[in-house]
């Protein structure tokens, strides 16, 4: 049993620390003795056909641009592989891309690979501060800097509900979006640091994929659920 | 109306101080609102003009460089050094050094200004000269975005009347060359240095280039614990008494200025003034126990200022190594900055954590496999930090405001110091 993670666009899209939720993924498969292999894609390099988990990060509104042409080229193949159940967590600027589009202030269209269903115009101020969001099974909190508007298109499904912060769009109180194993989110921080339950929740359905029988081992979160009690509690 | 206004803001401050209270702010307020032309009649009598010092990382300690030179040079020079580094601080400090006739008694004034305050002081007042130094990922929570940054100080550079110093091996800064029409003075490092400063992007991309794209007026060649060698029309030793690449490279920026405004260099006055240069506050500033103990204080606000300062541990030997880390509006809410920084170099040493998202260093450094003791009570982590023998040492990175309460806090525990202004 050996995870192979792909970390989507390292050089162009890495301005928020969002290299942190690999190495959480690492750091939590290296601690349960589980094998990995990570490779880092950027700009015209291929994506590798057995990817168990693609993550992707923020960056720009540069970095973005950059980026969104080669993001095209790999439309197909990255829809296919969400469609085989490849894990996917895509944040911010990585997480707009994954949805239809993006019409900037100036009316302009950025293209998105339309995997995620969501759809996102420019707002007139950005959403900057602390994050805190709830689904069933973990609190999640983070921080988020876009300008970006998205919403969720009919009947699709968000990632958390907003307790504190926009999310989203500040007005219906969802945060990210999820199809299938394709998780979308605005939050940073990095968003799995200080939500273990997220990270196994994305390493349970990589592993279940080849090994399905496999059960994830308990590991000492103690340091990770109190560093969250301290987050959840600051301001906007 | 200037008079009147200069009497206003001079009464405030005296009746504020009388009350025991901070005046860097309240008495400039009052003159921003009432008189607009207040702060550039005042600015205009400096003989040799305003040079402003922007960019993200090493302001205070360029400024300070800088204004160190100009002073051992004979100007006598007004300075923002003890923070206020924002237009209503730098009308309070004109206020605070104007005489009650309104007069103000300076040759030059070097302000440091961050990027967004500095271009609301440009509305104001046109610099002689702007010396521009690193544009880096820094409190996005204020600004957004990096290349919104790099606007900031593009319209803060156009407004320079003379001249721009600008750090030649930032691609950023480089860029914004094009738009300007002062004369410009470039300063950088040597090829050989590339990795001593790893850049934002270099963090991400081994396979960065060096980056000059201009030829460069000074330079930085090589640096050791005590000597500098600095590349003019020929190559100068000088003394190095600040620790960290990035503070050689700063005095290179300050000698770059200095050129620009003295149109030559006196290496021989130079040599002296460095030799007796002291890191500025909290800027790796070193302070003796009584037992003759070391701790060095070291400001961290972004990854790439935190991860070239974490080469100091390499560089010395220290017992302890302290992080705070707060996430106050002056520190940058935001703490995911510290995934931008690579804390792999701290494996093997004694690390302890405090501040208010000390959990987060903690966890942070768990994930890269580094163990810590973490104390959430700053008391005990300083009490635990400043615990060392005679011949040993330690160095707390600290937030801005956790800096502060640190410095406090050292002054409280009622350790005599050698230290600077402690």
């Amino acid at each position: 049993m050996k995870l192979h993670i792909v970390h989507l666009y390292q050089k162009e899209m890495n301005i928020y620390g969002d290299t942190g939720n690999r190495e959480v993924l690492e750091y939590r498969l290296k601690s349960r003795g589980i094998e990995y292999k990570t490779t880092i894609v950027n700009v015209g390099d291929d994506l590798p056909m057995d990817a168990d988990i693609i993550i992707g990060g923020g960056g720009q509104d540069s970095g973005q641009f950059l980026v969104q042409e080669d993001l095209l080229k790999k439309k197909e193949q990255l829809h296919s592989m969400a469609i085989d159940g490849v894990v996917m967590l895509m944040v911010c600027g990585m997480y707009q891309l994954f949805g239809d589009k993006f019409i900037t202030s100036k009316k302009e269209e950025i293209k998105g690979i339309d995997i995620l269903p969501i759809t996102t115009r420019a707002g007139k101020k950005r959403l900057i501060g602390n994050v805190v969001a709830k689904n069933t099974y973990s609190t999640i909190v983070g921080y988020e800097n876009h300008s970006g508007l998205t919403y969720l298109k009919d009947g699709s499904t968000s990632l958390a509900e907003v307790v504190l912060g926009a999310g989203n769009n500040g007005k219906d109180k969802s945060e990210g979006c999820v199809l299938n194993n394709v998780f979308g989110t605005y939050m940073h921080g990095p968003v799995l640091s200080k939500s273990p339950e997220l990270a196994d929740e994305l390493l349970r359905r990589a592993l279940k994929r080849s090994s399905p029988a496999y059960k994830l081992e308990k590991i000492d979160d103690s340091l990770e659920i109190e560093a969250r009690k301290v987050a959840v509690n600051r301001p906007r | 109306m200037n008079y009147i206004s200069l009497f206003i803001g001079k009464t405030v401050m005296l009746f504020m101080r009388l009350m025991g209270r901070n005046a860097n702010t309240l008495p400039g307020l009052i003159i921003e609102r009432i008189n607009k032309k207040y702060l550039k009649d005042s600015l205009s009598k400096l003989e040799k003009g305003v040079i402003v010092v922007t960019g993200t990382n090493g302001k205070t300690t360029t400024t300070k460089i800088l204004s160190s030179f100009l002073e051992g040079l004979g100007y006598r020079v007004l300075t923002n050094q003890t923070g206020g580094n924002y237009v209503r601080g730098v009308i309070s400090l004109v206020l605070d050094k104007s005489s009650w006739t309104n007069k103000l008694n300076y040759d030059i004034a070097i302000l440091e200004l961050d990027e967004a305050h500095g271009v609301h002081f440009v509305n104001y007042f046109n610099p002689t000269g702007v010396v521009a130094l690193n544009i880096l990922r820094d409190q996005m929570d204020r600004f957004g975005e990096i290349d919104k940054t790099a606007e900031l100080v593009k319209k803060i550079a156009k407004k320079a009347r003379s001249f721009v110093v600008i750090n030649s091996n930032d691609p950023r800064l480089s860029k914004i060359s094009n738009h300007l029409s002062s004369r410009i003075y470039w300063y950088g490092y040597a090829e050989e240095l590339k990795d001593v400063f790893k850049s934002d992007d270099q963090h991400y991309d081994k396979n960065v280039k060096y980056f000059v794209e201009h030829k460069l007026d000074l330079s930085l060649v090589s640096y050791s614990k005590n000597t500098l060698n600095v590349k003019a029309e020929k190559t100068y030793q000088l003394p190095f008494n600040l620790s960290g690449s990035y503070n050689a490279l700063n005095i290179v920026a300050a000698l770059t200025a200095l050129k620009a405004i003295e149109g030559k260099l006196d290496f021989i006055k130079i040599e002296k003034i460095l030799s007796e240069i002291k890191p500025a506050f909290g800027r790796g500033e070193i302070i003796k126990l009584a037992n003759g103990a070391k701790v060095q204080l070291q400001l961290v606000k972004n990854p790439s200022g935190f991860n070239q300062s974490l080469s100091l541990v390499n560089e010395n030997n220290f017992d302890k190594i302290g992080i705070v880390i707060n996430d106050r509006y002056a520190d940058g809410r935001d703490v995911s900055w510290l995934y931008d920084t690579d804390f792999k170099n701290l494996k093997d040493n004694q690390v302890f954590t405090s501040g208010i998202r000390y959990l987060d260093m903690a966890v942070r450094l768990k994930h890269q496999g580094i163990e810590s003791k973490n104390i959430e009570e700053l008391r005990n982590f300083v009490e635990e930090l400043i615990d060392l023998k005679e011949d040993q040492s330690a160095i707390i990175y600290c937030t801005y405001t956790a800096m502060l309460e640190v410095r406090r806090l050292l002054r409280k525990t009622g350790v005599s110091v050698e230290g600077v202004g402690l």
